[in-house]
């Protein structure tokens, strides 16, 4: 085979194998087909033809083939549509220069320019296989598609190994059997390429992964749907896939665990009202007596809402403006609240029962005081006292019951009847709505909680917390007599008077609840380490006092001083290092020596008196050129600068001893001193 | 051409991130690796909606053979040594074609090398396309020594440095070489380009130059012998000693103590107020039309004397065997802008030379009071003038005297 037919071979068969590739992804067969049926023949005379191929007479310029072909493959494209499996952006387009690729190929291999035509046609072949391929891979376009690289690869690389000229073919021979590359490369190639390969894939799977999810878990804005002042039972669910971190709190114990932000009384069939007009108190920044403390990072601002276990008595934190409202939630509508110390003691949360407003804990609706009598019986069982059948009917959910935040009934009384009677997987908000009017009807008050249960450990301290918007939470907070635990008996203030106290009853079935959880919000660990770090780093600076700030700024300029001032001190070291070894290099001549000090003098007063240096590669005339045009320089001193440098050029080249430069430039240093000038 | 400042607005082939560029990717990349790079672009945007089409299969095999074609092609550096032979030089907007000696210096022999210029300097740049460059070698034995041929294309006239070169081989992976640089200084001068202003008018008169001028080996014009010596070509047929001529049998020559000549003085301005290309490009007419007078006159052997007034003050002389054409645009290839031309200044350097000058071409961009006095105080000393003023935009006063306004579309033309 001659030079030339060996080039229209490696053209011509990876075009083969694009266009087969094309029509097995794109699903037509038309235009490859026609394309190979048009240029076969060509290619086959090609290689029949014994003298050299001629320049083709038909000519087109290479914008108006492009042109063509695009015009032409849009309208194609338009009969023949991409596959249903296929993806891109703009699939029109794609899949225009898809079909425009095979086009544009077919009318260069007959019309183009020859010194060009085979770049542009591998360039071709590998254009239509990268546009096509925006399908998921099937096992024949995997098979002809590895077909294509191992055949373009081993083209690209044949000129290595079969050179093109007979000159070059037997120097290879001769000198092959001394180079081990030549042999090493292709198996090489193959070993390394293919294990560069699995890591690239495996990256880039990762890497898409973890994009995907800081993009769809994370960065994207949404609004965050907790402590509104309404909650419709059928909403309480979409936080359920939120897995943005809200805050970290220290881990102490499960009481702690339980974190308010909001307090329901009203319920209408199946809307829940807050209260909103509720009066609010200032917390004190310290507190000496307490029992608990506890640390959090806020990371989400949630309407000026600090979710926070109950009894809490002072915060401690950069934010001095943390409120109180009578349900006990904490509010600072600061929009950044970094880090804070709460202090907690439960115990002060007795209140008289005049103290509350018990009836909108007891309003429930006649129907449904009606129709949960025979549930309330299976669930309180022979409960006698308030306490009892609270823990009953809680036990009754926790046990019969099953969570599932996907919900198939109405969020509704009938709803809620329809899950009680026909034990209904359900989520918190349900069976909180449920336990409240079950207690509402034996007379007990009672109200929906809620806020988020925090029960994931913080990857980045195993004693804290990490709280997110999926551990959104509903319970139920029952106002009980309070009981000394230990004697059983009825505790009463100074004035005799019954204490109550809102004592919490947790409904929802716990293991099901982080079941169903964990299968819902799937958290991808690198990505939510990243959004953490970023999180965490955002509160520390924000915690930083102003003052400090400023001191860390102040320190920062210092160091950036000290570096300059390091750095001139460094570079006249050198300076002076440079010009001791000069000398030291000149002791034969202890005058040169000498001369070359006087001369550095000179250069220093120069730039401490006009802020002159010399500049490299200028001459002493050309200093004093640019001398004469500065105007701070007078006349008259530039007369002594010339003098002195006479003198000195005198002395050091002229090896005229007698030449005294150091009064010579103390009358200069003196002039320059001089007010006169 | 003087050092340019960056400015965004100069073509793409002087911004140095596309010069670096357009070099790094030539000597990193061969012809289909180049292709491959584009395919990996094209294949990474087809790929982009998600993982859930195998797009990303093909730029990642891609990707994972140029990385190992950049293992292979690390270890695979020719061991090369170079050797530039620089032709005499060129006028700016010209090609120069030169050799360079390519050796291998390695164990093994070299195979597919490819030899360019590093990133060259503002104002020429290496042309590649060009029908004589054959920076390529396909198989290099080692210590064998071949030949190869660079094109650099000079666009401004200036002396430039040529730091090093840059040599590559692709072999075995065809797609990609790792570029070796090797310093190898050499200085590349282009004159400014110019036409022969053979229709140019002086006027001048001959003028007392007492001493004679130092070096002028030509016979001079007063009548005080000095010597014979052999006949030289160019000298004139009336000071053939004939009777010397009878008694030796070879031309001989009378040789006249040189205290007359013609000095014409050329006088270029320096100034250019802006960075802007078209007041570059009028400072290069200036330029050219000192080197196309300068020229004319060397032919009619008369002595220049050139003065380039900047920030210091050039003073070369030429003509009459003093110095040559090419010395003179040397000078004037080096010659650089000067934002401010201080023509006080100008005036004291030039009052020592004035007196001894037949006339002076004073060339100008523009024509105000300050240019306007220095043509008064050299006038006034008795020397003719020949005012030329180039300019592409209206004059700063008008001339109260004789002056050629030449606008920069004339430039390629002669001037009377």
């Amino acid at each position: 085979m001659i030079i030339d037919k060996r080039i229209q071979a490696e053209i011509y068969i990876p075009l083969i194998l694009s266009w087969i590739i094309y029509a097995v992804t794109q699903k037509d067969v038309f235009l490859p087909g026609a394309a190979i049926l048009a240029t076969f023949p060509s290619f086959m005379l090609l290689l029949i033809r014994k003298e050299k191929n001629k320049e083709s007479k038909f000519k087109m310029s290479v914008r108006n083939i492009v042109n063509i072909s695009i015009l032409l493959s849009a309208i194609w494209r338009n009969f023949v549509p991409p596959p249903a499996n296929a993806v891109a952006f703009v699939p029109i387009l794609l899949s225009a220069i898809q079909s425009a690729s095979i086009l544009v190929a077919v009318l260069m291999w007959f019309s183009f320019d020859y010194k060009y035509r085979s770049y542009y046609l591998k360039f071709l072949a590998w254009l239509t296989v990268a546009s096509s391929i925006n399908v998921p891979f099937d096992p024949l376009i995997q098979l002809i598609f590895w077909l294509f690289c191992f055949v373009t690869i081993g083209i690209i690389m044949m000129p290595s190994y079969l050179p093109y000229s007979s000159q070059l073919k037997e120097k290879f021979k001769k000198t092959k059997h001394k180079n081990i590359l030549i042999y090493s490369y292709p198996i090489f190639l193959l070993i390394i390429s293919s294990i560069i390969f699995v890591l690239l894939i495996s990256g880039i799977r990762m890497g898409d992964q973890l994009v995907m999810s800081l993009i769809t878990d994370y960065a994207i804005s949404r609004h965050f749907s907790f402590f509104d002042s309404k909650l419709l039972l059928s909403g309480a669910g979409n936080s359920r896939s939120d897995i943005r971190p809200i805050m970290e709190i220290d881990k102490k114990d499960y009481q702690l665990s339980y974190l308010v932000g909001q307090v329901f009384d009203t319920y209408n069939n199946g809307l829940w009202e807050a209260q909103y007009d509720l009066s609010l108190t200032d917390i004190p920044g310290h507190r000496s007596s307490y029992i608990k403390t506890l640390n959090i990072s806020m990371f989400e601002h949630l309407k000026g809402v600090i979710p926070l276990p109950r009894g809490v008595v002072a915060i401690e934190g950069k934010s001095s403006n943390y409120q109180i409202d009578e349900n006990g939630i904490v509010i600072n509508n600061d929009k950044n609240i970094p880090k804070a110390t709460i202090f907690l003691d439960e115990d002060r949360a007795f209140k008289t029962v005049k103290e509350v407003d018990i009836k909108k804990y007891l309003n429930i609706s006649p129907f449904m005081k009606e129709h949960l009598k025979k549930a309330i019986i299976d669930a309180a069982g022979d409960g006698n006292t308030p306490q009892i059948i609270a823990i009953n009917i809680q036990k009754y959910f926790t046990n019969y019951f099953e969570y599932n935040l996907y919900v198939d009934f109405n969020a509704d009384d009938r709803g809620i009847l329809y899950m009680i009677y026909k034990n209904k997987p359900a989520y918190c908000s349900y069976f909180a709505t449920a336990m409240v009017l079950m207690l509402r009807a034996q007379g007990i008050p009672a109200r929906m909680a809620t806020g988020f249960f925090a029960s994931e450990e913080s990857s980045w301290n195993k004693d804290r917390y990490i709280v997110r918007g999926r551990d959104a939470h509903a319970w139920v907070e029952a106002l009980l007599p309070s009981i000394n635990i230990k004697t059983g008996e009825k505790i009463h203030n100074k004035n005799g008077e019954q204490l109550y106290k809102w004592v919490r009853f947790d409904p929802t079935p716990s293991s099901s609840r982080l079941e169903a959880l964990e299968k819902d919000s799937d958290i991808n660990k690198f990505a939510d380490w990243m959004w953490c770090v970023q999180k965490r780093i955002r509160a520390a600076i924000l915690d930083i006092e102003t003052k400090t700030l400023v001191y860390l700024l102040l320190v920062i300029i210092a160091l950036l001083v000290f570096e300059e001032v390091l750095k001139k001190g460094i570079k006249a070291l050198m300076k002076k290092r440079n010009t001791r070894k000069e000398m030291d290099s000149n002791k034969e001549d202890k005058g040169k020596a000498l001369y070359l000090m006087f001369y550095r003098t000179f250069e220093d007063l120069l730039k401490a008196k006009y802020d002159i240096m010399r500049r490299k590669s200028e001459t002493d005339a050309e200093l004093i050129s640019r001398l004469e045009s500065q105007e701070n320089v007078p006349k008259n001193i530039i007369a002594l600068i010339e003098s002195f440098i006479a003198r000195y050029h005198a002395a050091r080249f002229g090896f005229n001893e007698e030449i005294d430069l150091s009064s010579n430039l103390k009358i200069v240093e003196d002039s320059c001193s001089s007010k006169e000038y | 051409m003087p050092k340019r400042k960056y400015s965004f607005f100069m073509s793409a082939e002087d911004h140095t991130f596309v010069k670096r560029s357009v070099i790094y990717s030539r000597m990193w990349f061969t012809d289909i690796g180049r292709i491959l790079c584009g395919i990996i672009f094209i294949g990474g945007m087809v790929s982009s909606p998600g993982l859930h089409i195998d797009a990303y299969i093909l730029p990642s095999i891609l990707i994972a053979i140029f990385i190992t074609a950049f293992i292979f092609a690390y270890f695979n550096r020719p061991k090369i040594s170079v050797d530039r032979f620089m032709p005499l030089p060129c006028s700016a907007g010209d090609f120069i074609v030169y050799d360079v000696a390519v050796k291998n210096e390695g164990r093994y022999p070299v195979r597919n090398v490819k030899i360019s210029e590093g990133v060259l300097p503002y104002g020429i740049y290496d042309a590649p396309d060009h029908a004589s460059y054959e920076g390529f070698v396909d198989w290099l034995e080692p210590g064998e020594i071949a030949t190869i041929k660079l094109v650099i294309r000079c666009k401004y006239r200036d002396i430039y440095d040529l730091a090093y070169l840059l040599v590559g081989s692709s072999f075995p992976s065809e797609i990609l070489r790792f570029p070796v640089k090797i310093p190898k200084k050499d200085k590349l001068i282009v004159y400014p380009k110019f036409i022969t202003q053979t229709d140019f008018y002086v006027p001048f008169k001959r003028v007392y130059q007492p001493g004679g001028i130092a070096i002028s080996s030509n016979v001079g014009d007063s009548n005080e012998f000095l010597n014979t010596r052999d006949y030289r070509k160019g000298d004139r047929l009336k000071d053939i000693h004939w009777s010397s001529y009878a008694r030796t049998g070879k031309l001989i020559v009378k040789e006249y103590v040189d205290e007359y000549f013609i000095r014409i003085g050329i006088l270029l301005d320096t100034e250019q107020s802006s960075l802007w290309q078209k007041d570059a490009e009028i400072f290069e007419t200036r330029i050219s039309v000192a080197a196309g007078i300068a020229d004319a006159i060397a032919k009619k052997d008369y002595i220049i004397d050139l003065f380039a007034a900047g920030d210091i003050l050039h003073h070369f002389q030429m003509g009459r065997a003093l110095a040559h054409l090419e010395n003179l645009l040397e000078l004037l290839a080096g010659i650089e802008e000067t934002k401010n031309v201080n023509f006080e200044l100008l005036q004291d350097h030039l009052s020592p030379y004035i007196k001894q000058l037949s006339s002076m071409i004073i060339l100008l961009g523009d024509w105000d009071k300050r240019r306007q006095e220095l043509c008064d105080s050299i006038e006034s000393r008795g020397t003719k003038i020949r005012v030329l003023i180039f300019r592409d935009k209206p004059l700063t006063i008008q001339p109260d005297r004789e002056a050629t306004v030449i606008y920069t579309k004339d430039k390629e033309g002669l001037i009377r």
